[in-house]
Formats: structure tokens, C-alpha cells, sequence
């Protein structure tokens, strides 16, 4: 039934984020009110997944958050448990690259006509050092500068909208 | 004139243009809609206020589907390219129906700009009066988008507006069809009708349907679709007046603006239920491949390449603070928009994003602040510029937000929401002589169903999504057969047409047609990117491939059929060998993005139509086996992709003709492609000092010299992120005389602002 919050446990959330929860019961989530609980349990299912024990603050990714690590920073952290240092620097910087600028390079993935081109687009591909993940792919002009996608206000967040400081 | 808010305390004023300032100023002191402090009818009997809402919203839906039958276009009648908007007396959204709800707010633009140049005055405001609008400057995206509004009246006073805009798929432009893409100028899009009057009395007037029949080439079209939005338009005015006597005119006035400010209040409270706050950035490329094509303005840029970087803030109170600093400048070509058509973006990808029960207005407009830099092709300084094409435009910039939403609400954990929507949606344009022997013209709407970007627990839309219009539908092939001198050969699955990933994007699809009974069928294509990506993937995923079409003309296909031969179905599994040309004689053209056939198509010309795929999600390299193996069956990927992007090792069983994913090899074969990436990859850091050195000699190709240079000329924000980027001081500059200078006409005014004075444009 839609017009309320439907409260989501962590067993269902876990079955949401893995794509495998019936879809009547995602569509019945969807069409309910948003469950302003759900960031906390969110970040409790993917604690519980990880091999690693610092806090998760904020999830960016399937495969990246920022959290506290031991040195008290907060950093970017893979699932492996590669550290890309403080989230204030762009973890792209840090990351290994995969620069597809050619016409052959590009034509493995999209042959023929289907090849943008290398003049106009480059696709940047960002792998995580430690495990391979491909974290990100951006298709930008060639010189363009490393997009900077997200920067976190934490402060707020957590301050004014989670109504609790920073962990 | 009645007082706007009586029960508010608000001061009585003579004329609806002080009327509407002081609308903006109530803003501006109070923090609050109308000064609406505290929401009284909502608080005192929230069932009488929801009962009210659910009225107009089910008066203006029902409307929206009457007036619709009254239309003979395809694209009115059966993909729904309409809506139904009530507004207040000062032109603010209230409610809507579904479809192209783009148009809330370009028709509240479209109210506003007559309002601030007086036509209360003149021609005056009266019961009965028809007014309508194409001119993107005044309110719109692109002039096939035509609006007609109706004042409401009670006991004498204006009280409110009613508009319905349908997208009429023939305007007399350059070129046969609803988007001329050789247009450069204004003079070139076809019939503009400028905030005018066109009838009274409930009537459209005489002359307006004269001056239709002499002015379209499909004026039956045209006018069929004016007598929509009019039926439509008065429909929802007699019933809205019919509901205000069982309400109560004072409630009424006070609900619709308390509609208004209760939805500024959930905006904010929505950003800061489902986002974070931050800052956001994307980019995406907008291309268009002209030069040389039949029929193009001496003054045109043929060949336009420009970026489109977009930021948004949401600050601590939910605000989104949307800035499209860095835009290239506005060109003589027909991808320009205007700050209405950016905003009219914004609503219909917010009551996707965000506002997905319905409750988006004016309200939800005004928690928000679109800032455009003036000069470029979101504001160009020149109104005669062409925005024929704006969409070209509108929607690889909400496909940047879209990137950003799906990022937020990922990041807040509700990934049933996270969603890449889309970007342009390629179509075409044919006229000419049709196969009754008359001037005919108009755009094939089939294009209003494609493949979404992904999701974030699931594969994107196959198939049946635009972003423009959430209730996506290609029509019927029989229904587009009447219209057009073309038969379907085929309407089919084009493989691999998706971006790869975790999930995939929707997939696109193609039209085989085949010019029938006609010698003289012009055709040009619109909303391509050409060979410049308009959308992204996301967290790994890639985007979709460009877009391309097939033109096959001198064929020798009615011999095949004659001789009972295998006739095409498409392109094929293979781009390289496309079966098209392998099957059927003739001479060939692949043509990327918008173009211009050479000379008109005859019979037997086949035209091979892509309908496109979006961005995936996440590392390809997690994609589930089981997923491959449905793709494999559909016809959606092909083995040597799925291999080579997906790492899938895939067989086929010996008994049957069912494909099977190695889950063991597949996984060892991951593993390798992982350890590949670790071993072949560059550190970022050694990869960004080999650029540096690179930039800082200007040994980059020359377009995107041109487009570095042209932003960098106008945002000084643009250039100082640049230099940091990549760490150059102040000296470094694109603005070189080697380098050429693609639009010396531009305004540099190296600011970007809201634009909301509809005394500028």
C-alpha cells in the first residue's frame, strides 16, 4: 500500500542492493514514502560486508565510501580496503588509468560506425590499484580536466540533516 | 482587482504586472510563497485540501485526454505528446497532467512575458480569450511546441489560466517536418507565433486557420492540434470554474496557493530525505556534423562541437543551486536554447528525479535557482538565434543531472530510485509528396519510446523511455505507414546498442523503411549526437554507442522481393558487414548525427532508423551470468561483445540452440581481466604530468582547442578551475591567435545568473 513510509530491514535492503528482491516489493518501496531511517541501515549492510572495520560516514559508490580511518582521516576506501587518502582529494588522482584516445582503442568497444571520436571524446577508465574494480568511466573531451564528480558537504549532513555530529 | 491573498494580509494592487512583482518580492522578504507562513487550509481539514488538489489534478488529466482525440496527429493522438497545465493569476504552476511536462513551466513563462509587456492592456485580458505562443524567447523549447492558454474568470476577475501545449509534427520550416536542422536563424524554424492572440469567444479565429492552410504543409496537422489544445484548455477552465462553485472561490484562491508553497517546503524537504549535500559536477559533449550538407546558411557553423559542464550545489536547507557556467557560446546553428527551455527541463526531470508522485509546481521551482551565463547557447544574446533543435541541447544537460541524481540517491541508499534516465533521442524528419499524391510533412514520433540509462538494482528501460515524456510510446507501425510514403520492413532489436555494465542501459532498437509510392520524400534526421558522447555511464559502466542511420538508395529491393529473395531486417549482429547492405544493391550512406539527404528519396529507397541505448552501471566485469545468457537469447548483445567487455566465456550447448555462460571459466577469465587492468594501467598521477605537458603546449586536436578557447572567453570560473586542475598558473591561456576564435559575435559577460525577467528576452 502506497501514502506511507515503508521502513525497509537489513535483510530486504540487502536483497535491494543486490538486485534481488521481487519486483512487486521494490515497486511497492518506491511508491511509499521514503524511509528516513534507510541511510542508517544502508550503511549497517554494508559494514557488515566489509572485511575492514573502519566506520563507514558516507557510501559513494558499489564500490567505494568514505570513512574514518584509523589515522582519523576520512578517506576513500574500496571494498578490497584500498585507501585513496582524504576525500577532499579527488580519489581519480590517485587511481590507476586506462586511457582509451585512439580510434582502435575505442573501436574494442563500440566497432565501425559506432566509434565516437578520438578528437572529441577520450573514455577514462579508473581502476582501483589493489583489486582491478573498474570504479568509474568518464567519456570527456580530450584535455578536459579529471572530473571532480562529487564533494561532500559532511558537515551538514550530518550536522543538519542527520541531526548528529560526524562520527 | 481583488487582493491576491486576503487571508494573508496581502496589499490590494491595480494591475496583474504589479501583481506579479509583487509576487517576487513577497519571495524575496518572507522566504515564502505569496508571504504563506502557515499552510491554514492544509492544517484546519487536510482532507478537503487533498480532495481539492485531487480534483484539479483529475480535471486537468481528463482534459489533457479529451483534447487529445480531437487531434489528427499521430503524435498527439497516440504518443501522447501533450499536456494540460492550471496556473494562478500571475502565471505560477499549480497542477498538471502527465506527458510533455517540460511544457509547466514554459507556458508559465509564456503567461509571465505577456504580463510584463502589458497585454492586459493590450489586446486585454478577457472570458473566452484565446492566446498562443511558439517563441522559444518568450516561452518554449523549439516552435513545434506550440501552447494556448485561456484566461479564468469568476464574477469578472482573473482568478487563474488554463494552457495545453501539443509538439505539432509540421511547421513550415526550411525543411519538410517539426525540426529544420539546417536552421541557423529564427527566420528558417517555420511559423513562429509570437504570445498572440488567435481567439475569442471560445473560438479560434478565422484567419488563423487561413493563415495554417497557407503556411505548414500539413495544415490539417496543425490545425487539428490548435482545436486540441483549445478543447483541452477550455475543457479544464469550465470544469475548474464548475469546481470553485462547490468549493468556494476564497478557499480555492488560498488552496492553490498554499499548493504552491507546500510543494517549495517538500522540495527542500525531499533534497535533504533522498540526497547529500555537496557539490556535484559532469560534463557532456554536444556535436553536430553539417558542413557541406544541401540547403545550410552561408552564416551557419556547419560543424559545432561544445561541452556542457554543470554544477549543482544543495546547501544545508535542500536547496539545489544549479549553474550552467561554461557553456559554450550561442552559434548559428540550431542546437540553441533558452533559459525557459533549460528550466521546462528541469520540471520534467525533477517529477522523475524527485517528485514522482505528481506534486511538482511552481513551488518546487522556487526552491531551486537555475543560474545561466548570458551569451551562450543557454542564453544566447541574439533572439534571432536558432533553438529550432533546443533539445539537442536541453537533454544531454539533464542527462549531466541525472548522472548527479543517481549518484545522490545511490549515496543515500535508495537504490531503487537510482536511475541514468536518458539523453537525446535520435528521430527523423520526411516531407515532400506523399503517397496520396499531396505536399506533405512531419516528424515520425516513433522515436518517443527508447532505452533508458541503467538502474540501480536493475538493467536500464528497453525500449519504452524518453526522457521528455515519462509515458513513452512508439506508436503503432500502421499508424506511421498512413502518414509517411514508407513501409516497415522491420522494427527491430539493435544488439549491443546499450551502454555495458554491472546493469546495462536500455536497449535501442531500428526501423527498416522503405519509401513506397513516392518519387519525392526529403528526409533529415534530428536530436543525433554525431560522433561526441551525450551521456555517461556510471561507477564503471560505460555509455551507449553514437548514433548513426543508414541511407540505401538505387536499390535493387523490389527485385528481391519479385523474386521471392531474403529480404534485410536491419543492420545485423556485425556494424562492420551490416546485412542491410550485405543483402540489398544500391548506394550506401552511413550518416552520423543530424543530417540532410542529398536529394529526396524515391521508390524503393530504404532508410535504416536507430532508436538508441543509455549508460550502464557499475564494473561490466560484475555482470551476472544469468543476465548475459537472457541478452544472448534476445538478441540484445552478441557473443564476441559479451566476451570481450563482460569477460563472459560463453557456449553454445550441442543439443539445442540455448547459450550458456561458463560461471567457472567465466570467473577465472575475470580474474585475468582484472590483473590486465592492474598490469597495463597508468598510475593517474604519471598520466595527468604527460597531459600537462601536453596542454600546456596546445598539442590537443583543434576542436576541442576551439571549444576550450570559446569557454574560456567568457567564464572566468571555467578557466580558473582549469588551471587548477592541472595546475598551470595565471599565464597559461587558450586564448592564442592560432587558435581559432568559433564565435566572435557572443556577449562575454564572464557571469552566470537567474534569469527571470521576462522583459529580456
Amino acid at each position: 500500500m502506497a501514502g506511507h513510509v515503508v521502513e525497509v530491514d537489513e535483510s530486504t535492503l540487502g536483497l535491494l542492493i543486490d538486485g534481488q528482491l521481487p519486483w512487486d516489493d521494490v515497486h511497492h518501496i518506491q511508491s511509499s514514502y521514503k524511509d528516513p531511517k534507510r541511510f542508517d541501515t544502508y550503511v549497517k549492510v554494508l559494514q557488515s560486508r566489509v572485511s575492514w572495520t573502519d566506520p563507514i560516514v558516507l557510501p559513494l559508490s558499489p564500490y567505494l565510501s568514505i570513512v574514518k580511518n584509523t589515522a582519523g582521516v576520512y578517506a576513500v576506501k574500496c571494498l578490497c580496503g584500498h585507501d585513496f587518502g582524504d576525500y577532499r582529494h579527488n580519489w581519480k588522482r590517485s587511481a590507476l588509468m586506462n586511457v582509451r584516445d585512439t580510434q582502435e582503442k575505442l573501436e574494442e568497444l563500440w566497432p565501425g560506425p559506432r566509434c565516437p571520436d578520438p578528437e572529441k571524446n577520450e573514455i577514462r577508465e579508473f581502476f582501483c590499484p589493489d583489486c582491478g574494480r573498474q570504479l568509474e568511466v568518464d567519456a570527456v573531451p580530450p584535455g578536459y580536466p579529471i572530473l571532480a564528480n562529487f564533494t561532500p558537504d559532511l558537515e551538514a549532513f550530518y550536522r543538519d540533516w542527520l541531526g548528529r555530529p560526524l562520527p | 482587482m481583488r487582493a491576491i491573498e486576503p487571508a494573508h494580509d496581502a496589499p490590494v494592487y491595480v494591475s496583474m504586472r504589479a501583481r506579479t512583482e509583487a509576487v517576487k518580492q513577497q519571495l524575496k522578504t518572507t522566504g515564502h510563497y505569496k508571504g504563506i507562513r502557515d499552510l491554514r487550509l492544509k492544517e484546519r481539514d487536510v482532507i478537503r485540501f487533498e480532495l481539492l488538489y485531487s480534483r484539479l489534478q483529475s480535471i486537468v488529466i481528463g482534459s489533457q485526454q479529451v483534447g487529445s482525440k480531437v487531434a489528427c496527429s499521430p503524435g498527439t493522438r497516440e504518443v501522447g505528446e501533450s499536456v494540460i497545465g492550471l496556473y494562478t493569476p500571475e502565471g505560477d504552476a499549480v497542477v498538471f497532467s502527465g506527458g510533455i511536462m517540460v511544457h509547466v513551466h514554459t507556458m508559465s513563462r509564456f503567461i509571465k512575458w505577456m504580463i510584463a509587456h502589458d497585454y492586459e492592456t493590450n489586446p486585454g485580458f478577457k472570458h473566452g480569450d484565446i492566446f498562443e505562443n511558439n517563441d522559444t524567447y518568450i516561452g518554449g523549447v523549439h516552435i513545434p511546441d506550440i501552447m494556448d492558454v485561456t484566461p479564468i474568470f469568476w464574477e469578472g476577475e482573473l482568478i487563474g489560466w488554463t494552457g495545453m501545449v501539443t509538439h505539432v509534427l509540421e511547421v513550415g520550416g526550411i525543411t519538410p517536418g517539426s525540426m529544420p536542422v539546417l536552421s541557423a536563424e529564427r527566420f528558417t524554424e517555420g511559423l513562429i507565433i509570437c504570445a498572440e492572440k488567435v481567439g475569442e469567444n471560445d473560438q479560434l479565429y478565422k484567419h488563423y486557420e487561413v493563415r495554417a492552410e497557407r503556411s505548414v504543409r500539413s495544415p490539417d496537422l496543425w490545425i487539428l492540434d490548435a482545436k486540441a489544445r483549445v478543447t483541452g484548455a477550455l475543457m479544464a477552465r469550465d470544469e475548474i470554474v464548475a469546481t470553485i462553485r462547490e468549493f468556494g472561490i476564497d478557499y480555492y484562491t488560498e488552496a492553490v496557493n498554499e499548493y504552491i508553497e507546500s510543494a517549495r517546503r517538500a522540495q527542500l524537504e525531499r533534497v535533504k530525505t533522498m540526497l547529500v549535500p555537496g557539490v556535484y559536477k559532469e560534463v557532456t559533449t554536444c556535436d553536430q556534423i553539417m558542413e557541406g550538407q544541401p540547403g545550410l546558411s552561408p552564416l551557419a557553423d556547419g560543424n559545432v562541437t561544445i561541452i556542457e559542464p554543470l554544477e549543482m550545489t544543495i546547501d544545508g536547507t535542500g536547496k539545489m543551486t544549479i549553474d550552467f557556467d561554461g557553456f559554450g557560446s550561442w552559434r548559428y546553428w540550431s542546437g540553441n536554447a533558452t533559459p525557459a527551455a533549460l528550466e521546462g527541463g528541469l520540471f520534467v526531470s525533477m517529477s522523475q528525479a524527485l517528485n514522482f508522485d505528481g506534486r511538482i509546481n511552481h513551488g518546487s521551482y522556487l526552491a531551486t535557482e537555475l543560474k545561466f551565463p548570458q551569451g551562450t547557447v543557454v542564453w544566447p544574446d541574439n533572439k534571432y538565434a536558432s533553438t529550432s533543435l533546443g533539445w539537442n541541447l536541453v537533454m544531454p544537460t539533464w542527462a549531466n543531472w541525472y548522472r548527479m541524481m543517481a549518484r545522490a540517491t545511490y549515496m543515500r541508499g535508495f537504490v531503487e530510485e537510482t536511475f541514468l534516465f536518458g539523453a537525446l533521442t535520435p528521430c527523423y524528419d520526411a516531407g515532400g509528396i506523399d503517397q496520396y499524391g499531396r505536399v506533405f510533412g512531419g516528424t515520425n514520433f516513433e522515436l518517443a519510446a527508447q532505452g533508458s540509462g541503467a538502474r540501480g538494482i536493475c538493467d536500464g528501460i528497453d525500449f519504452g523511455y524518453v526522457l521528455w515524456n515519462p509515458e513513452s510510446d512508439m506508436g503503432n507501425a500502421e499508424i506511421w505507414e498512413q502518414l509517411f510514403p514508407q513501409l516497415y520492413l522491420s522494427r527491430k532489436i539493435l544488439p549491443n546498442a546499450h551502454g555495458f555494465g554491472k546493469y546495462r542501459g536500455g536497449n535501442g532498437w531500428q526501423s527498416l523503411l522503405l519509401t513506397h509510392n513516392s518519387n519525392q520524400m526529403v528526409i533529415t534526421t534530428e536530436l543525433c549526437q554525431a560522433r561526441a558522447f551525450d551521456h555517461q555511464g556510471i561507477f564503471g559502466g560505460y555509455p551507449g554507442k553514437v548514433h548513426y542511420i543508414y541511407l540505401l538508395t538505387d536499390t535493387d529491393i523490389k527485385e528481391r522481393i519479385a523474386k521471392g529473395l531474403e529480404l534485410p531486417t536491419g543492420e545485423g549482429d556485425d556494424p562492420l558487414d551490416p546485412e542491410l547492405a550485405r543483402l540489398v544493391k544500391g548506394k550506401l550512406r552511413v550518416s552520423h548525427g543530424n543530417m540532410t539527404a542529398d536529394k529526396p528519396l524515391k521508390d524503393g529507397d530504404i532508410v535504416l532508423m536507430q532508436y538508441r541505448g543509455m549508460g550502464g552501471f557499475g564494473d561490466p566485469l560484475d555482470r551476472d551470468p544469468a543476465l548475459i545468457e537472457q541478452d544472448l537469447e534476445n538478441g540484445i548483445v552478441t557473443r564476441n561483445m559479451a566476451e570481450r567487455i563482460c569477460g563472459a566465456v560463453i557456449e553454445r550447448l550441442a543439443d539445442g540452440d540455448l547459450w550458456v555462460v561458463n560461471r567457472e571459466a567465466t570467473a577465472t577469465r575475470r580474474d585475468e581481466m582484472r590483473k590486465a587492468r592492474i598490469k597495463n594501467a597508468v598510475p593517474a598521477k604519471t598520466w595527468i604530468a604527460a597531459q600537462k605537458a601536453r596542454i600546456e603546449e596546445h598539442a590537443l586536436p583543434d576542436v576541442v582547442l576551439e571549444i576550450y578557447k570559446d569557454v574560456s572567453s567568457h567564464s572566468e570560473k571555467w578557466m580558473r578551475e582549469y588551471r587548477a586542475s592541472w595546475g598551470f598558473d595565471e599565464s597559461f591561456s587558450f586564448d592564442v591567435p592560432e587558435i581559432r576564435d568559433v564565435n566572435p559575435f557572443a556577449l562575454r559577460s564572464g557571469k552566470s545568473r537567474v534569469a527571470d525577467n521576462p522583459l529580456e528576452f
